[in-house]
């Protein structure tokens, strides 16, 4: 059965607004645009990572 | 650029991560690697899915060259956004295997706390060890002074908890700095909601990541939770994955509420069993425990049908239908059928949006 194919620039197809799906962390992605949502569990979240010691270089 | 046609003439296959689910109205595209979705027509979904295989001539061909100019764009947006590629042997590249298994008897669990609570937290977070609970949601309904905070936290301390998130009542103790100061000496600490704030602030995360939230809003008892907003969607392979048999929000959960009652979840009316005479064990070991754990989407009445089944963290305690247990989310107010939430007045305000605030 043949469906009627719509244009992708409806509105219907556009991602969500930032205020529609913020929460803790998150935002748009903005280039290219669509819906993104922030996992906000941070397990070994370190921002400065001691490099020089990997484990093998002890 | 779509190839041209003639012989050995590739075709389209999408990323094994990027997964369609078809809804009423439209459908998405869920990118489970980069944690987002795109939004896009039934008739692409149904390129995708029963045409998958095919050249885009062919698909062309197929809807007798009525919507070659709408076929060549979705395949640009398909390539545009990087959520496929073009490949002579789409059978090299096999979908992933969404079957969930989990090792741990429990994966995740709710701790509720009020001003009359008398829980022994030792205990508790030993039981949820013994079980394998990687998660834990502490929600303090009232003021909460730091002492109680660092009680639940040294509980925790060396057992096997990997994240544990704080709901707490505003109160004269909790400052950002102290906050900071608890998260940093806590490190399975990964996110601080301070509810009854005088008013809202969200501060950027600490050197550890984790991240502290002021809100006005008032959470008082269990009956905050259940909303169903985009801002609660989680777009991963796990909860896809687990979301295809079983409910999102309840399997593998258990609950303690204030009071001591074990629960699936605090919202629900069934204990099995006070802490004071049974043990997270004995409650798991209830025949009609795990009952509620295989509810999954795909037989929700309404849900079934919704484009965001998969992301969607589910609620069983708030029912549109209380009598019906496969009836949709009480506060949930998108309907799959137009694509449209029921207004903005009854939307979900979400981190400090007001309800009905303008977009």
């Amino acid at each position: 059965m043949k469906k009627r194919m719509e244009r992708l620039d409806d509105k219907l197809f556009q991602p969500l607004a930032e205020a529609e799906q913020s929460r803790i962390t998150g935002g748009l992605i903005k280039d290219p645009p669509q819906t993104y949502t922030a996992i906000t569990i941070f397990e070994t979240y370190d921002p400065a990572p001691d490099w020089t010691r990997d484990g093998d270089n002890e | 650029m779509i190839p041209e046609a003639g012989g050995g003439e590739p075709v389209f296959a999408l990323f094994a991560c990027c997964i369609p689910v078809k809804g009423a109205r439209r459908s998405t595209l869920c990118d489970l690697q980069r944690g987002s979705f795109q939004f896009i027509p039934n008739g692409l979904y149904e390129i995708l899915t029963e045409h998958a295989g095919k050249t885009a001539a062919e698909i062309k061909a197929a809807y007798d060259h009525e919507y070659d100019e709408e076929i060549d764009e979705y395949l640009e947006f398909l390539l545009r956004h990087e959520l496929g590629f073009w490949c002579d042997d789409p059978a090299k590249f096999p979908p992933l295997d969404l079957t969930w298994e989990s090792p741990e008897r429990i994966t995740n669990a709710i701790l509720d706390v009020d001003a009359r609570s008398d829980h022994d937290y030792a205990r508790i977070l030993v039981e949820l060890d013994d079980l394998g609970c990687k998660a834990l949601e502490v929600r303090c309904f009232h003021a909460c002074a730091l002492a109680e905070l660092r009680a639940i936290l040294e509980a925790a301390r060396y057992g096997r908890l990997r994240s544990i998130d704080l709901l707490v009542g505003d109160g004269p103790e909790l400052t950002p700095e102290a906050l900071a100061d608890l998260a940093a000496r806590h490190g399975r600490v990964s996110g601080i909601v301070v509810h009854s704030a005088p008013e809202a602030r969200r501060l950027p995360p600490s050197r550890t990541g984790v991240v502290v939230e002021y809100r006005t809003e008032k959470i008082d008892s269990p009956s905050c939770c259940g909303k169903v907003h985009p801002g609660y969607f989680v777009v991963e392979l796990e909860t896809f994955a687990e979301g295809q048999r079983h409910n999102t929000c309840l399997n593998r959960k258990i609950s303690v509420d204030a009071r001591g009652e074990i629960r699936n979840c605090p919202s629900m009316a069934r204990s099995f069993g006070n802490l004071r005479e049974t043990s997270l064990h004995g409650a798991l070991a209830h025949r009609d425990f795990a009952a509620l754990w295989s509810i999954n989407k795909d037989q929700i009445e309404i849900c079934k049908d919704c484009e965001f089944r998969y992301l969607c963290i589910d609620c069983r305690a708030y029912l549109k239908d209380e009598r019906d247990l496969y009836s949709k989310p009480s506060k949930c107010g998108y309907d799959p059928y137009t694509a449209e939430w029921r207004s903005p007045a009854e939307r979900p305000a979400l981190a400090g949006i007001p309800k009905g605030a303008p977009e």
